[in-house]
């Protein structure tokens, strides 16, 4: 979808809620309904790797506070309280500035947030599993944190022109995924949308958006070996290419390493993929990775 | 003739030489050496066998073989081989792909192979016990026990 659609999309969304909230409930299973809807969000917020970004973890920060310090080639950027505390989270956001949020990069007060968050690979996220994702975050205890303001380099202009910029490159286009089984359909909603891997798997321009063309050919000056990548910048070519991808690697290997991170070789990975493990494709169930590695599998190589 | 003369002259010379060597401390050193190459030589051993069982259970675990059944065998051979890494390190069995760094902290390398020890042990009864998302945490917890070592304290191939 594209940004501009999904904010127009959003002006109409009141009665979309409601009808997603309500369809086949009776009024009084409102709130059974809305605790289900709590436990596929929990579901969907370690697919989507939420608590790694929003998690000052260095400093044992309580879960999804934010404060956590990202570092990246702009500059450091410091993330935000996703806990539902009314002054210091999110607990005041409707469903629809949720909606605009996650997907458009837009924030209640109408700036546009800095795609560091990933909102132009989370704008392919579902209605209703961004409004899940909602759910389970407004069931968390609020944790009352506000965390510093983002370092810079001094060459990356204000939020002001992240408008801009949101005008020229979000979200993400992406060729259409032909393959025509639903497995790797699921695999393919996992890893450019929920899962954001290209956002350091796919190379970028020099205004810092994704390359789609070369989607997941690898980042920076990474290679595939395991952890070699934990001393480079970047994330290494994940398309099945023999020499420079996973071309060597079997479904049992891509699942294999999603669940516990061991690489063929017998290497573990390292740097930032250890924590995407952890919090994420560790805890998904044995058919989401199965997906996102027949995805992965069904892509040409670069 | 010069020449005869002075392969003689060489001969001679060597086995003076070799007989001064074989009694001169300089041999004792060399028998020294040759027991720590053994030393470091059994430790690389284990390893390899530590290694081969490992790969083996890697080999199951992604489904490359479809023999399911054998995985106790590999991680009860694997926490063997690993039941003996504590006594691979002592004073004198320097060498190899060992670094020195191993020598100097002694009491981090004895915790790290007693983690090293737990962690196949519990391999080997996951694999026992057959729960495949068990097995694959405990997988993980043993490889990263080895690799946990190898950072540190392991020669870097290249």
């Amino acid at each position: 979808m594209h940004a501009r659609a999904v904010r127009r999309y959003t002006g109409a969304l009141a009665p979309v809620l409601v009808t997603i909230l309500t369809a086949g409930q009776i009024p009084p299973g409102f709130a059974a309904s809305s605790a289900g809807l709590a436990e596929r969000g929990a579901y969907l917020v370690k697919a989507a790797g939420c608590v790694s970004c929003h998690t000052d973890s260095e400093n044992d920060g309580a879960p999804f506070a934010g404060g956590h310090r990202l570092e990246t080639p702009y500059g450091v950027f410091v993330t935000p309280n996703i806990t539902p505390d009314k002054e210091t989270g999110i607990g005041n956001w409707t469903d629809a500035e949720f909606l605009s949020a996650l997907r458009a990069g837009q924030a209640p007060d109408g700036s546009a947030y800095y795609p560091s968050f990933p909102y132009p690979s989370y704008a392919g996220i579902t209605d209703q599993d961004a409004l899940d994702i909602k759910a389970w975050l407004d069931t968390l205890e609020p944790v009352r944190k506000i965390n510093g303001a983002h370092d810079l380099a001094w060459y990356i202009p204000g939020r002001w022109a992240m408008r801009i910029w949101q005008w020229l490159f979000a979200p993400w286009q992406y060729a259409a995924h032909t393959a025509a089984d639903s497995e790797s359909q699921r695999g393919a909603y996992l890893v450019r949308h929920l899962g954001h891997c290209g956002e350091c798997h796919t190379p970028r321009n020099i205004f810092g958006a994704l390359d789609t063309r070369l989607e997941l050919s690898g980042s920076g000056s990474a290679t595939s070996k395991g952890s070699d990548a934990a001393h480079n910048e970047g994330a290494p070519d994940i398309r099945p290419d023999r020499e420079t991808g996973i071309g060597a690697w079997t479904r049992g290997d891509l699942e294999l390493f999603l669940e516990i991170g061991m690489l063929p070789d017998g290497d573990f990975a390292g740097g930032q993929m250890t924590a995407v493990i952890d919090d994420n494709t560790a805890l998904l169930t044995p058919e989401d990775r199965g997906a996102i590695a027949a995805f992965l599998l069904s892509l040409p190589p670069r | 003739m010069p020449f005869a003369l002075s392969r003689k002259y060489i001969l001679s010379f060597t086995c003076a030489a070799g007989l001064v060597a074989s009694l001169s401390p300089a041999h004792a050193d060399d028998a020294k050496h040759q027991q720590e190459n053994d030393a470091a030589r059994y430790r690389h051993t284990v390893m390899e066998a530590m290694g081969s069982s490992f790969g083996a259970l890697a080999l199951i675990m992604t489904n490359r073989v479809a023999k399911p059944d054998q995985l106790a065998t590999h991680a009860k051979a694997l926490s063997l081989s690993t039941s003996v890494v504590p006594t691979l390190f002592a004073e004198g069995s320097e060498g190899g792909d060992a670094l020195p760094l191993i020598w100097q902290e002694q009491d981090k390398v004895a915790e790290a192979a007693k983690r090293a020890v737990d962690a196949t042990a519990a391999l080997a009864e996951a694999a026992a016990a057959g729960d495949r998302a068990t097995l694959a945490k405990a997988f993980k917890a043993a490889g990263e026990s080895c690799k946990g070592c190898h950072e540190r304290y392991k020669a870097k191939d290249e």
